[in-house]
């Protein structure tokens, strides 16, 4: 009898899944698509892991700094984009404050120049790779002014991830896989923070 | 109709004697449950365990036939698969063959039209071989371009066949062979199968 009933609950199953392809509720040109763009973070994302309902693409590219996103203007026309840069242009811009403020007025324009239908930005990570001087305060700075120059725009969500990846005065380090590229817990951090905004 | 509650219920008493459920798990990401009949036939229901919201999870069903003509074994399947919430749907065939030329040694082929509403039409393979180490145990390796979950890559599968009963374990890695995760992403699958009824475990996907 037991099997009857397991039969019964395929049929119903079934059923359902028959009225629910023939009602089309699937709209091919509504499709839920992402965009990735970044660095080597980005590229080494399984994103078919933890995107599987949407259309992904991943642009990620590594050693890319903000003149690669530079580069892509206008690809992500009329989608939506998932970006996270900067990582390797911070020991480039250590220096004054203005050159900080240049960095992120350049930083804006380009990520705003992939012309995407919505930017889901997230802040740059915490790193601290093979024994380099601490780029911390430089990221903390630039994130802060980023963070300050989308507030206003409707098209730009902020996802502020970077606190999440530290522990104390340094990095969670369970979260990074060489303390610049990320485990896989650290990749579901940034995961769970992106599918809460979508 | 009482006679034909009769009926009903002989012609059912028959077919369940004649036919084999089983249960499982593919690729760690899909449950599924199937039921063979004819020796020759199977339908199957699955469900993903996507670590999305429910909506962004899948269901499919699955017709195949299948059998043999001496070391060579054959499938041909046809599935369809939605979201619950519609955001996309899939539909597709395999046809697949398994060749033994030793006792020991399997080739396996499989091609596999599939279209996704998201990413669209593209035509998948697989191409592998596995070896038996004894009656329980097999290695395997195999190429392929079939989605582990949705979108269509070029990877290579290694693992192993573990058989016990009705039970059959496959434990495997799955690594990208091209673009800029190749060799650096890989995944750990599991796939899973145990066949309630009398006849011999196989192992079938959804």
């Amino acid at each position: 009898m037991k099997a009857y009933g397991i039969i019964s609950r395929l049929r119903a199953a079934a059923i359902a899944l028959v009225a629910l392809l023939a009602t089309g509720a699937c709209d091919d040109n509504d499709i839920s698509e992402l965009t990735f763009v970044g660095d080597s973070i980005i590229a080494r994302w399984d994103l078919d892991e933890y995107f599987t309902g949407y259309v992904t693409v991943n642009l990620g590219k590594s050693g890319a700094g903000i003149d690669y996103v530079e580069s892509l203007k206008g690809r992500a026309a009329g989608r939506d984009a998932v970006v996270m840069i900067g990582t390797n242009d911070m020991a480039g811009i250590r220096g004054s404050q203005s050159e900080i403020e240049l960095y992120v007025s350049r930083y804006v324009d380009a990520v705003t120049g992939l012309g995407a239908r919505h930017t889901y930005l997230y802040s740059i990570l915490p790193r601290d790779f093979k024994g380099e001087v601490s780029l911390l305060p430089t990221i903390s700075e630039v994130n802060r002014l980023v963070k300050e120059a989308v507030a206003g725009r409707a098209d730009v969500t902020y996802l502020d991830v970077y606190p999440l990846f530290v522990d104390g005065d340094g990095l969670d380090y369970a979260l990074y896989s060489d303390r610049l590229h990320l485990s896989a817990a650290g990749y579901e951090v940034l995961a769970k923070s992106l599918l809460s905004q979508l | 109709m009482k006679r034909i509650f009769l009926l009903i219920l002989s012609v059912s008493s028959i077919i369940a004697a004649c036919a084999q459920i089983d249960a499982g798990l593919h690729n760690t990401r899909f449950i599924y449950g199937g039921y063979t009949f004819a020796d020759h036939y199977r339908v199957a229901l699955s469900h993903s365990l996507f670590s999305e919201k429910f909506g962004f999870q899948q269901i499919g069903l699955s017709a195949e036939y299948f059998g043999d003509f001496g070391s060579l074994g054959y499938e041909a399947k046809a599935y369809c698969a939605t979201a619950w919430n519609g955001d996309y749907r899939q539909a597709g065939g395999v046809v697949g063959v398994n060749f033994t030329p030793l006792n020991v040694l399997h080739l396996i082929g499989r091609i596999n039209p599939h279209y996704d509403s998201g990413y669209k039409y593209k035509t998948c393979f697989s191409l592998g071989a596995s070896v038996d180490l004894n009656s329980s145990i097999d290695v395997h390796a195999s190429y392929t371009t079939i989605p582990d979950y949705r979108k269509s890559e070029k990877r290579v599968h290694a693992g192993f066949g573990l058989r016990s009963g009705r039970l059959t374990v496959i434990p495997e890695v799955s690594i990208p062979v091209a673009g800029e995760q190749k060799y650096k992403n890989l995944r750990v699958l599991v796939s899973l199968n145990y066949c309630f009824g009398n006849g011999h475990s196989r192992v079938i996907w959804p």
